[in-house]
């Protein structure tokens, strides 16, 4: 006769992580199952290989596992675990930082095609939104990495300062100031393609 | 280029990443937890720590924070500047002391 209490036919987080640390680490893949969707998406926001994206999401779970016994339960699971995942993703974008030139010639013809097009008055601005997805991963990748995160969360997940703030650890005035200093940053790159892409 | 700007992000936006998950893949997650899991201390998620291990970190904690102190409390008397007082009136009054006959009178008070 097991000592823990019967999990209800759908276990809560907390149920699920009290089982783990009581040794059923076997219910541990109940709680990967629960989030990994949500991790994948997290970490195809700053990786492009999809081996690099498996190796994000691998690392957070197996952060979370060892990590298991910090969570109080005073804030949700799903808060403690995607802030894990975002200092985990930072710290990838630290790590392979890329080279921060970049030049029109790197574009394909879509993405060039997609610029020229912008500057055309709205309604004959055609959609190939494949090519500004790719054109907007490409800016992204030559951004320094804190600017890269703060963009991300800011205008692509659209969340708040304060979001932003209990996600990575950081304080509002910082973020803010990142996020001046990346749309900065963002711009300049745009402006150099722009210019580029004429000569 | 502000506006350029904006309609980058707004296509980035408009088409958010995929949420598909590699097949099996929480199973090779499960089988990493396990290797991790072999490795530690039954039911504890924490490695265990060795007391000696605690107790050194402890100790030596401790030397260092004395020594600290030691070094900041020496700095501290070299730059003060001696006293220049007349310390004689103070030595007279101990060998007064020392010097002052025994008083036998079996301790009565008058």
């Amino acid at each position: 006769m097991s000592l823990l209490p019967e999990l209800s036919p759908v276990p809560s987080d907390l149920e699920l992580v009290h089982a783990v640390r009581c040794g059923e680490t076997g219910r541990f893949e109940e709680i990967i199952c629960r989030y990994q969707a949500r991790l994948f998406v997290m970490a195809r926001r700053y990786a492009r290989r999809e081996d690099e994206v498996e190796d994000i999401v691998q690392e957070i779970l197996l952060k979370a596992y060892t990590r298991l016994e910090t969570w109080r339960g005073d804030a949700p699971f799903e808060h403690w675990l995607m802030r894990l995942g975002t200092r985990i993703c930072y710290d990838f974008l630290r790590q392979h930082q890329r080279s921060r030139e970049i030049t029109s010639t790197e574009l394909s013809g879509d993405e060039v095609d997609w610029m020229e097009r912008q500057a055309l008055p709205d309604g004959q601005a055609d959609g190939k939104a494949d090519a500004a997805r790719t054109l907007v991963a490409r800016v992204l990748d030559r951004l320094s990495p804190a600017s890269r995160l703060v963009i991300t969360l800011l205008e692509l997940e659209d969340k708040s300062v304060k979001e932003v703030a209990a996600l990575t650890g950081w304080s509002v005035p910082v973020i803010k100031v990142r996020a001046f200093r990346a749309r900065l940053e963002m711009k300049r790159l745009i402006e150099r393609l722009d210019r580029e892409k004429y000569l | 280029m502000n506006d350029l700007r904006t309609k980058l992000m707004e296509a980035a936006r408009s088409h958010s990443p995929s949420d598909a998950v590699p097949i099996g893949f929480e199973k090779q997650v499960m089988a990493q937890v396990l290797a991790l899991k072999s490795t530690r201390q039954p039911g504890l998620l924490r490695a265990p720590v060795d007391a000696w291990v605690l107790w050194t970190r402890t100790f030596l904690r401790a030397t260092w924070s004395g020594l600290a102190i030691l070094l900041i409390l020496s700095l501290g008397s070299l730059a003060v500047p001696p006293s220049d007082g007349d310390d004689s009136e103070y030595q007279g009054l101990m060998v007064d002391s020392v010097a002052m006959p025994i008083d036998d009178s079996g301790g009565e008070i008058l």
